[in-house]
């Protein structure tokens, strides 16, 4: 027998791409943000949410990705802003290739956001590095507390957790201090929201933050 | 199911780094591979064997090495290996880690039969 040492990283070609985005986005100074979370944890709310928040504050595009159907893209569709769906065709996630192929056929010129919507799932999209700044994940109330520590690579690797549906904390068993602490014991340098997109309870602070995050993106040169 | 592409990759990798007269000689693949890296070996190993089942790789078998968490407290310093992804300090307490291992998704080695080797 002979051996050939490599030593490669399996997702190589992946994290390859996702740096020519990354690329592409500090030299367009454009803040992006990858949204994952379980499905129905409220991914295309929140979205919905901040884009009512922010299209007239700053200059926004969306990739949203699915497994089927260009649901969501509707639902973005009418606030007149760029949006393209990605459908994976069964692939649990989307890959730092198709975001490259979605912003490519994009105008990005004075985009100043880039979000873009994962395919919902907390497994997968962890190993996929499209280019981002920041991945977002969103948990909701009525999920219970115990995601983080079931799917800890997730919330290892973001930057935000939005705890979402807040407004359902009283109808469920999920202890809200828990959830928390859970996740920071994961992952101590998250920043944590609590929102509803029903009561609009804490969108205004997510949406702030954002704006601030955008601006300072922006103003670099 | 994220182990498929996984696979894909692997077996693309392979391609890239075996002369093409040796491809059917190809007889294991190690991976290195986090128990934080969110990949299932029993899936990637059934997802790897399906897509070789026609192909000149198909005596090819993945051989997992699963590698443990290892993180260093960045209060105190210490050093701590865990199989989980909980990562508290056992020295202090605190929970601002760095993680130094255990997030590996990675190709380490491929072994080939040499040409005077018995065929498999």
């Amino acid at each position: 027998m002979s051996i050939i040492t490599i030593e490669r990283k399996v997702l190589e070609k992946n994290d390859q791409i996702a740096a020519q985005n990354r690329e592409k986005f500090i030299q367009s100074r454009i803040f992006t943000i990858n949204m994952v979370s379980s499905p129905g944890a409220g991914k295309t709310s929140i979205l919905e949410k901040t884009l009512s928040q922010l299209k007239d504050k700053i200059n926004i595009a969306i990739v949203v990705g699915d497994v089927q159907t260009d649901l969501d893209a509707q639902r973005i569709e009418k606030f007149g802003i760029p949006v393209v769906q990605i459908v994976t065709h069964g692939s649990c996630h989307l890959d730092a290739k198709l975001v490259q192929d979605a912003i490519n056929n994009m105008n990005l010129d004075g985009i100043q956001l880039l979000i873009i919507e994962n395919v919902g799932n907390l497994v997968c999209p962890a190993n996929y590095d499209l280019g981002e700044h920041m991945k977002v994940v969103i948990a909701s109330i009525a999920e219970g507390e115990d995601k983080p520590l079931k799917y800890p690579a997730m919330f290892r690797n973001a930057s935000v957790l939005i705890i979402n549906k807040i407004d359902l904390l009283a109808y469920t068993n999920c202890n809200l201090d828990l959830l928390k602490n859970n996740a920071l014991r994961i992952n101590p340098n998250l920043k944590v929201f609590q929102t509803s997109c029903t009561t609009n309870e804490g969108i205004n602070e997510w949406c702030n933050w954002l704006e601030q995050k955008v601006n300072e993106t922006w103003r670099k040169q | 199911m994220h182990e498929l592409s996984i696979a894909q990759n692997i077996l693309e990798i392979t391609q890239n780094n075996v002369p093409t007269d040796e491809w059917n000689k190809v007889r294991t693949i190690r991976l290195k591979i986090g128990k934080g890296a969110g990949v299932e070996p029993e899936a990637l190993e059934f997802s790897f064997n399906a897509i070789i089942e026609e192909t000149l790789f198909k005596k090819a078998r993945l051989e997992i090495e699963l590698i443990p968490f290892t993180f260093q407290c960045n209060n105190c310093g210490e050093i701590t290996t865990n199989n989980e992804f909980f990562a508290i300090c056992p020295n202090c307490g605190n929970t601002n880690v760095k993680i130094l291992t255990g997030l590996e998704l990675n190709i380490s080695e491929i072994e080939i039969e040499d040409k005077t080797g018995k065929q498999l």
